[in-house]
């Protein structure tokens, strides 16, 4: 227990002598953790708007006026065959009529036309979705086969296809990510530069009594440990503060998002609340060894013991 | 206790420091070993507490072969050895107390065995009274008196003494010598490395004279020769 207390008092004694260089350290890694942040939040962001637009995308099969909802029953129970469908809804034609009324209330001219001719042209629609985007031209390719619906039962079909922007968004949000990984990178590599020679300065700065502990007969690993320790001391207190400034700014921001993405599932903060532990382990780990590794070397380098 | 068998060195390009150095030092003796500057003796005491390697013969310490000593098995070696050094080698932001206490602490002595060892040793050396004093505040023969009870916290079997009266006084010198001399009535294994002609005639114990990295000389009551 005192070995381990006395490697603790030496290692903060480390810090403490070197406190500067320790502050611009943990600042540097302090900005790669925050790299790490917004590249999960951009995840996070980018995985609920992918959703949203999947949730737009979808295959809508227009019926004649003459057929009724029974036909269409029958065609969407064929179409839930194709490979990727994931539903098929049928909306009666008197929905859809209503529906209609209800889009354009605002526009009377539609309207009163619509009543003028005092009859429903709209047939029943069935609405099919994929069950991913990559499914529709598929199943869209697929409702072309005669065999889903008698002839003349089928007026035509309508691809609203939100794919274009989905695919643009998916880019975008690749762009943001790679540009993200490429600001971590560049961080990370700061920081173990950084440790590296944090590390050496206090080796240097300490050799009087470093000569002094080989002399009286301390052992190797007591010597070097303290140096390992302070990286992994810089690390954890990166991550902490990091953490720390990263909610609080969650915590601000998060409502905005949300009411703008129109979905809990947009939330960062929640996202951060659901998997906290796991983020901060992983960090803290990845993190820690990474400058264990550069202090590693910065000790086997210059602490000949 | 102490067996050099044929100690030769060489540093890089062809600087010969020790060239074919044999001498055997018996458990409890007192050794002087004197020269010029340059003649080899740091470079020897460093052999003896394996901070060098020699090029070529065999170092015995205690039936222990540490010619090619690992650097795992270094910290076991110096904790056999105490060595004092001419400049002392004290930590200034550390206590009288703390610097022999910090002896201790890196080679993990519980803290009540610190407690209880430290002042007995500094009462060996005198300065039992002040404990609470830093190196500024003492003077030379303090300090070195200091390093020597921080080089006997371990109760080393011998203890190695590199110029120790280099920085001192006359007066301050005969008190180190004096006090080098009662570790040595203990039984620990003594040896001194100077160039102080009157401490050496003042022991009158066994003198190794070395001239170019050479023994020329090994009396058993010996006298500064040179």
């Amino acid at each position: 227990m005192s070995k381990l207390t006395r490697l603790l008092k030496s290692t903060f004694q480390h810090f403490r002598r070197n406190l500067w260089l320790s502050m611009v350290t943990i600042l540097i890694m302090g900005f790669a953790s925050v790299s790490a942040h917004v590249l999960i939040g951009t995840r996070v962001l980018a995985a609920s708007a992918a959703q949203l637009l999947t949730q737009k995308v979808d295959i809508t099969v227009y019926l004649t006026p003459t057929s009724n909802t029974a036909a269409a029953e029958g065609v969407a129970t064929k179409i839930k065959t194709i490979p990727g469908v994931a539903s098929a809804t049928v909306e009666s034609a008197e929905e859809v009529y209503a529906a209609f009324q209800q889009r354009y209330a605002q526009e009377s001219d539609t309207v009163k036309a619509l009543k003028a001719i005092n009859v429903n042209p709209f047939g029943p629609v069935v609405r099919v979705r994929g069950n991913a985007i990559s499914d529709y031209p598929t199943i869209y390719a697929g409702l072309s086969d005669p065999a889903f619906a008698p002839e003349g039962v089928i007026q035509r079909t309508s691809f609203d296809n939100n794919a274009d922007l989905l695919n643009r968004f998916s880019s975008m949000e690749r762009t943001i990510r790679w540009s993200v990984e490429g600001v971590l990178a560049f961080f990370l590599l700061l920081s173990l530069v950084v440790v590296y020679n944090t590390i050496r300065m206090a080796i240097f700065s300490q050799r009087d009594e470093i000569g002094i502990m080989k002399l009286v007969g301390a052992s190797n690993w007591f010597i070097r440990l303290p140096f390992l320790l302070e990286a992994i001391l810089y690390s954890v207190i990166a991550i902490v503060v990091s953490f720390g400034v990263w909610m609080a700014l969650l915590k601000w921001a998060d409502p905005f998002i949300v009411q703008l993405m129109t979905t809990s599932e947009a939330s960062i903060l929640g996202y951060y609340q659901q998997n906290f532990l796991v983020l901060v382990t992983i960090q803290v780990a990845a993190l820690a060894l990474a400058s264990m590794a550069s202090a590693g070397l910065a000790v086997g380098r210059y602490l000949k013991v | 206790m102490i067996e050099l068998k044929s100690i030769s060195k060489t540093y890089p390009p062809d600087v010969v420091a020790l060239n074919n150095v044999s001498a055997h030092i018996e458990a409890g003796e007192f050794v002087s070993i004197v020269g010029r500057s340059g003649t080899g003796k740091t470079t020897l005491m460093k052999i003896m507490t394996a901070e060098e390697c020699p090029s070529s013969g065999e170092i015995v310490i205690g039936g222990w072969n540490i010619t090619r000593i690992s650097s795992g098995e270094k910290p076991v070696l110096r904790r056999q050895i105490g060595v004092v050094f001419q400049d002392f080698k004290l930590l200034p932001k550390k206590t009288v107390f703390e610097n022999v206490a910090f002896a201790l602490e890196v080679c993990g002595v519980a803290p009540d065995r610190i407690r209880a060892i430290v002042p007995q040793v500094l009462k060996i050396v005198g300065l039992e009274h002040k404990l609470d004093r830093f190196p500024r505040q003492l003077s030379g023969g303090e300090q070195q008196r200091v390093a020597i009870a921080r080089s006997l916290v371990h109760a080393p079997k011998i203890l190695i003494a590199d110029e120790p009266t280099g920085n001192l006084d006359a007066i301050h010198a005969q008190e180190i010598t004096d006090l080098l001399l009662k570790i040595n009535q203990f039984g620990t294994t003594l040896v001194l490395v100077t160039h102080n002609r009157e401490v050496v005639n003042r022991i009158r114990k066994r003198v190794i004279t070395m001239e170019h990295g050479t023994i020329v000389s090994d009396q058993k009551t010996g006298k500064y020769l040179l």
